[in-house]
């Protein structure tokens, strides 16, 4: 059981707003706003390197908390600017020969299928799509008829950005392993409003943001690589910090998956993600799933039941997104006017998951998304001043 | 210098209170302009949510590429944010397509991460890696580079300042034979811009990368890209996201016209705003008289370490820059900037594999390095050296 109002008062931002946009961006709790402001203050005081030296203890911890949020071990751990930058890392490290195939999911995220469509460019890579099921979801007694060998990258997005959909990224896994096919699990919308395992997973890379349901600072991201991928894994991008210069001719590169990272980044930004990621261990992400998650139920069946409004999520289990149309008022519209109000919600556009977009013709969405430190009166809110801007 | 004030340079400058702060060429002290920019955003941004900050602030966001641009002669449209210096080198780097036996000129001074770089797309494609000669001076020998000049070189890559020494390479004449035999032109100004004037126009170069920490005096975690407009046209991301490319038709990306196209979509506006302030605050002192009193600083330093028994000076190079770089005949520099930093005085071992190929053919040990900034006082310099004198 969640204690609202203790988590409330750890938020600063919801005397604020009315904040219904943790698919964008979370609002930090004081812990993460605190320790990214002491360790700015601390680097103006002493000095960048000086400031890491000094806290460098802390900044370990930070790999270890992320690692216990997914169960994975700190070694596979890779802290990155964002979680594209972390999802880019693991699929441009692939080595993709011509004809080789790409399986991906139907509501795909904008970013990686342009990644694939560069990798094809490049590679004469073929990208196959898995068809979704009556539900909506990826589909895996299809993806199973798919394996053949020339799969070589199984590439999901575990919960897509326009809706409440949650892919069955563990039976995706059992079918990639089975096959031995790396399987990269895009879970920028999934860790922080639920539960996270790695194992349970089976894949071999995860990719993740801060800013989202974890409630970290903007401007951070983690990548997960299993260990036995790290053997035979180089980053696409290599610099002092990935590798070593042992030799003029030779480079060693790092046994872990920090690998994958540079060696400059905003170490006050990495705090801050530790400190969300420990906030949620200690809430409970058992605890923040039951909340978020029935939260988000109840704003669907309110809003399927206003005139006008259609809910568009798909999928048999729902998570915390909730995307809605009015018949009249553009999603623009809605979410300006509800600005207006201070109330946080965001568009999700059809670029920003075309092949979805098209295949349902989906128009702009509003999207909601609530969060466990959300009320039930902040619902009301939200609802009634939909009410008012569809009415006129 | 007598019309430099430097008393209010150290009144906006919070971490001269706490010791004599020397390693600018690391990690320079931000001034309060820098930090409040940061700070203030991240509060907002804690305050109202992540992305209605981000809008709120869209206007002063936006002068970031103008500040930028100003610093360096370009146009706004030919810069491009990151998070880093390297991963502003690397995103035009490993765009580049490169063929077996293409070949890559490089100077021996080269930073460690960039020649690893080379090495693993030497490993990946069989290209070639090439070293121009030093001229008598030690800097980068133009007579020699155009000798070197056919038709299989694909890239120019060089340091401008290494990371070694106060050493400056010619990098406007290097431009000069680069645009008469059209090679593309990578320049790395990581530990120039901040501490002189750069003007991409007189360099004639055709990619500039740098980061807001060293002597910009920005906050860590940034980093910028210059692109020569001519050459945005056949030169592609590394890695392509939804901001770099617009995914409009399913098997279609798009990229974007200007140079945000090496962008990713997610980061931290408090630190791009932090990198904007940097500039401005840059600019209204003056990029020429900043290079004046470095220069003034580097080069009385470098006369009284010449003059104190038992110590070289290693800098090479007929003009300078401020870093400043020597080695104790029996004292290793290691335990010098131990007994510095017990004094409050912080200073930078630079390590052997920082520019492997210049430290092997000098025969260099590891040397300390002590790069003071505009804002550091002579009473600074002369701190250092009594502690130096008494230490050794």
């Amino acid at each position: 059981m969640i204690d609202l109002e203790a988590v409330r008062a750890d938020t600063p931002g919801v005397a604020h707003c009315v904040h219904l946009n943790n698919a964008g961006a979370g609002l930090m709790p004081r812990a993460v706003i605190d320790v990214v402001k002491d360790h700015i203050d601390l680097e103006a005081r002493i000095g960048g390197y000086e400031a890491k030296a000094q806290e460098n203890e802390r900044i370990e911890e930070v790999y270890a908390s992320v690692a216990r949020l997914i169960g994975a071990d700190k070694s596979e751990i890779a802290l990155v600017e964002n979680a594209t930058v972390a999802w880019q890392h693991a699929f441009f490290s692939q080595d993709l020969k011509e004809g080789d195939r790409i399986l991906t999911a139907e509501a795909e995220y904008a970013a990686n299928y342009i990644a694939y469509l560069q990798m094809r460019n490049r590679t004469g890579c073929v990208i196959d799509v898995i068809p979704s099921d009556a539900s909506g979801a990826t589909d895996c007694e299809a993806l199973e008829e798919m394996i053949d060998d020339r799969v070589k990258l199984i590439a999901i997005t575990w919960i897509p950005t326009n809706g409440g959909l949650v892919n069955p990224a563990a039976e995706i896994g059992r079918i990639a392993r089975r096959h031995g096919i790396p399987y990269l699990l895009d879970a920028c919308q999934a860790v922080g409003q639920m539960p996270v395992d790695v194992a349970a997973l089976g894949c071999d890379f995860l990719s993740a943001t801060g800013r989202k349901f974890l409630r970290g600072p903007r401007g951070t991201g983690f990548l997960y690589a299993r260990a036995e991928m790290l053997k035979n894994t180089e980053p696409y991008m290599l610099d002092m910090f990935g590798a070593e210069w042992i030799k003029p001719e030779v480079y060693q590169m790092r046994p872990d998956a920090r690998r994958f990272e540079t060696w400059e980044s905003a170490l006050a930004l990495h705090l801050g993600l530790g400190a969300a990621a420990d906030y949620a261990l200690d809430v409970g992400l058992d605890a923040i799933k039951t909340r978020a998650f029935p939260l988000a139920d109840s704003l669907r069946r309110e809003l399927a039941a206003l005139p006008g409004i259609s809910v568009h999520d798909i999928g048999a289990d729902k998570c915390a997104i909730v995307t809605f149309s009015h018949e009249g008022v553009p999603a623009e519209v809605i979410a300006g006017a509800l600005r207006e109000k201070n109330i946080n919600v965001s568009v999700s556009g059809p670029t920003s998951t075309l092949l979805d977009a098209r295949a349902r013709s989906l128009p702009d969405l509003v999207r909601a998304s609530p969060h466990y430190y959300n009320n039930e009166d902040e619902l009301k809110t939200f609802l009634e001043a939909l009410r008012n801007i569809t009415r006129s | 210098m007598a019309d430099f004030d430097v008393s209010a340079a150290r009144a906006d400058t919070p971490g001269v209170a706490h010791g004599i702060y020397l390693n600018n060429a690391s990690c320079s002290l931000m001034p309060r302009a820098v930090v409040d920019a940061v700070q203030d955003h991240f509060a907002l941004a804690a305050r109202i949510g992540g992305y209605p900050a981000a809008s709120k602030e869209a206007p002063a966001q936006e002068a970031v590429y103008g500040s930028v641009a100003r610093l360096i002669g370009a146009g706004p449209q030919d810069i491009a944010l990151v998070e880093s210096h390297t991963r502003a080198w690397q995103s035009v780097f490993y765009g580049l397509a490169f063929s077996e036996g293409d070949r890559i000129l490089t100077s021996r001074a080269e930073y460690g991460a960039n020649y690893v770089s080379f090495l693993q797309m030497r490993k990946r494609t069989g290209c070639v890696i090439e070293v121009i000669p030093d001229n008598n001076e030690g800097a980068i020998d133009c007579q020699a580079l155009e000798k070197m000049i056919d038709d299989r070189i694909a890239l120019i890559a060089i340091n401008w300042i290494p990371t070694n020494g106060g050493l400056i390479n010619p990098a406007a004449e290097i431009g000069a034979v680069a645009k008469r035999h059209g090679i593309p032109y990578l320049l790395d100004a990581c530990q120039a811009v901040g501490q002189m004037p750069v003007d991409v126009e007189r360099i004639g170069c055709d990619y500039l990368t740098a980061a807001g920490r060293k002597w910009l005096r920005g906050p860590k975690g940034t980093g910028f890209l210059y692109v020569r407009r001519e050459r945005l046209a056949d030169t592609e991301p590394a890695m392509i996201d939804d901001v770099g490319a617009a995914w409009h038709a399913a098997h279609a990306y798009e990229l974007r016209d200007d140079a945000r196209r090496f962008e990713s979509h997610e980061h931290e506006p408090a630190l791009r705003l932090g990198l904007g302030a940097a500039a401005d605050y840059a600019l209204a002192l003056g990029l020429d008289t900043i290079r004046s009193r470095v220069r003034e600083l580097a080069e009385g330093l470098r006369e009284a370490l010449v003059a104190m028994p038992g110590i070289t000076v290693h800098d090479l190079g007929s003009e300078r820059a401020g870093l400043v770089t020597f080695a104790h005949e029996s004292v290793d520099a290691g335990a010098i900037v131990t007994a510095l930093e017990r004094q409050n005085i912080c200073v930078k071992a630079v390590p052997r594999e920082g520019a492997l190929l210049d430290t092997v053919a000098r025969n260099l040990p590891v040397l300390v390095r002590i790069s003071p900034h505009y804002y550091n006082s002579e009473q600074d310099l002369e701190h250092v050296l009594t502690a130096l004198r008494e230490s050794l």
